[in-house]
């Protein structure tokens, strides 16, 4: 039973600092989508939602082959004398931070696409810089963006498999999550623990979604005020 | 101290150019018809739009060939149409936004435009006239060397808008910050403005005083047949006896008109609006009768209207012109033709402020 605990704090442990990463690298993806005009907006965006439609599997193996100790990123972390990312907590990180991508860039570029550009204007003509419009103006204003991607990329590395199967294996502590315990409680014909975990795991997917809804149906960009 | 601008600027397939010298004074109307360019003119001088051309600004270049100052460098403030609010934050973080007025400083000024009581409101809850005095006070706690504002009552009801035209009129001497002002309404213009440039299809076709632009009778460029004349006067005397005042022209102080005194008289200048409806023509003074203002006029011109029972007759009141339609077969009887003396008999005033 203690595996199992320890499988879940694993996990929460991935999908947070997943999470926190994932909203720094978003939010200037995001930013950069929704207001450029490049022609390489199409591509860029292309690239980011790939994850969604791609098997985790495959998604997978290239990373194996790209942090393994034959790919280009494996070979620079042994010249750096660093640890091999791949079967290590950093390398499911980073798995789960290209697997989340979209659920994290797409909510946030909504939010920002939402704002009204005159506030902007308005901002510019109070002699706020370009860096305080985005800070006072764009961060706050996309709130509920922020909110939906947090849960969003949370939820779904909790509940991620292909992708860490294939780079992280089954190291108790370092890569075995949640996902891969049921798996490994079905493949031993533990169903009763099995049972326990994916019941949990049901619990918390509905209670995310349930969440979702709620912040949803309450705008917070309006400032209710009553 | 002016601003002095020659700019040309393009929108889809819309070209404009502006070229203008402007006191950097009081109240400056930007007066045209809709799609005229008049938003794009402000925009261009805020420096919301990119536009190609020159700017100066007190004699500070804002626009050359070489570089555009952002909007954020120019030290302006801008009213837009709908009272811009950011959704996010009270009327009081609104205010405060950006700048570093001091709370006392808000409260003074929030109490002055009446809305002193809504600091802690979101802006979702504030009425469109709320909204624009939180706008004013937001830009003029900026302290900015020229505020803009475009057509900052056309989301207002009738009693704000006069409320609000009020505190711009106000604010504008007290805080000495020269205010271009958008619109299309010659009421509101002609109730706060100073100066006039007139914008159409792109250009500005005249620029000038008010009163001297408002006098001319080719200015007022509606059709004869709803012509009417807008006069500055200011008080002479009040009669209690018989609830009537009697005002003397600014731009003639011998000519004086008698209104009824319908309420409590604040302000010593007043704007009449006159329509050329409400004035007949005689060519004896005919004391005998009701009409109060019966004036002598000289005709300068009569105009065919589209209706031919009826003729527009153009007549000068010292410096001031005044419109008078009639009956053809009157022009005819009356002998009317440039140069005939006249008396104008004014059957009814509408006082403007």
């Amino acid at each position: 039973m203690s595996a199992d605990i320890q499988a879940v704090i694993l996990t929460v442990k991935l999908a947070t600092v997943t999470m926190l990463a994932l909203l720094l690298i978003a939010t200037p993806i995001a930013w950069w989508l929704s207001t450029t005009d490049s022609r390489w907006k199409n591509s860029i965006s292309a690239i980011v939602t790939l994850p969604i439609v791609l098997p985790p599997t495959v998604l997978g193996f290239y990373l194996l082959v790209l942090l393994g100790p034959e790919g280009p990123v494996g070979k620079l972390t042994t010249a750096l004398g660093l640890d091999a990312l791949v079967f290590s907590f950093a390398g499911l990180v980073i798995g789960s931070i290209i697997y989340s991508l979209p659920f994290a860039v797409q909510p946030i570029a909504i939010a920002f696409k939402a704002i009204d550009p005159k506030l902007f204007e308005l901002g510019a003509t109070l002699k706020a810089s370009k860096w305080q419009r985005f800070w006072l103006i764009a961060i706050p204003l996309a709130k509920p963006g922020f909110i939906t991607a947090a849960i969003l990329s949370f939820a779904h590395t909790i509940g991620e498999f292909g992708v860490i199967l294939m780079i992280g294996g089954n190291i108790p502590g370092e890569t075995r999550v949640l996902s891969i315990a049921i798996y490994e409680h079905v493949e031993a014909l533990e169903y009763e623990r099995a049972h326990f975990l994916s019941a949990g795991l049901l619990c918390f997917s509905f209670f995310v979604l349930w969440i979702t809804q709620r912040l949803k149906a309450k705008p917070i960009s309006s400032g209710i005020s009553k | 101290m002016s601003l002095t601008l020659d700019i040309e600027h393009t929108k889809g397939s819309f070209k404009m150019a502006f070229k203008a010298s402007i006191p950097t004074k009081g109240i400056t109307a930007i007066y045209g018809p809709s799609g005229s360019g008049k938003t794009s003119l402000l925009r261009c001088i805020s420096g919301l739009d990119e536009c190609s051309g020159e700017i100066t600004f007190n004699a500070k270049q804002w626009l050359n060939k070489k570089h555009s100052l952002p909007p954020e460098a120019r030290n302006i403030a801008y009213l837009f149409q709908e009272g811009l609010l950011f959704p996010h934050l009270n009327a009081h973080q609104n205010i405060s936004f950006s700048n570093n007025a001091t709370n006392e400083s808000v409260y003074q000024l929030a109490s002055k435009l009446g809305i002193k009581h809504r600091l802690n409101a979101m802006p979702n809850t504030l009425s469109g006239g709320e909204k624009q005095r939180v706008c004013l006070c937001r830009a003029l706690l900026s302290k900015p060397d020229l505020i803009l504002m475009d057509e900052p009552l056309s989301a207002i009801d009738t009693e704000s808008k006069k409320a609000l035209l009020k505190h711009i009129h106000a604010v504008s001497s007290e805080f000495g910050i020269p205010i271009f002002y958008v619109s299309h309404s010659i009421r509101e213009i002609s109730s706060i403005a100073d100066h006039l440039i007139r914008v159409e299809s792109g250009i500005i076709v005249r620029e000038g005083n008010i009163d001297l632009l408002l006098s001319q009778a080719d200015f007022m460029f509606n059709s004869p047949e709803d012509r009417n004349v807008i006069m500055r006067v200011e008080v002479a005397r009040i009669s209690k006896q018989w609830h009537l005042i009697d005002v003397a022209l600014s731009n003639c102080p011998d000519i004086e008109i008698t209104l009824a005194l319908d309420k409590e008289v604040v302000d010593q200048k007043l704007r009449l609006q006159i329509s050329a409806k409400d004035v007949s023509i005689s060519l004896n003074r005919n004391a005998d009768q009701s009409i109060a203002n019966i004036l002598p006029c000289t005709v300068t011109s009569v105009h065919p209207m589209k209706n031919p029972a009826h003729k527009l007759v153009e007549l000068e009141l010292g410096q001031q012109v005044l419109f008078a339609q009639v009956t053809s077969k009157s022009v005819e009887i009356l002998k009317l033709e440039p140069r005939s003396q006249v008396w104008a008999q004014i059957k009814a005033v509408a006082v403007l402020d």
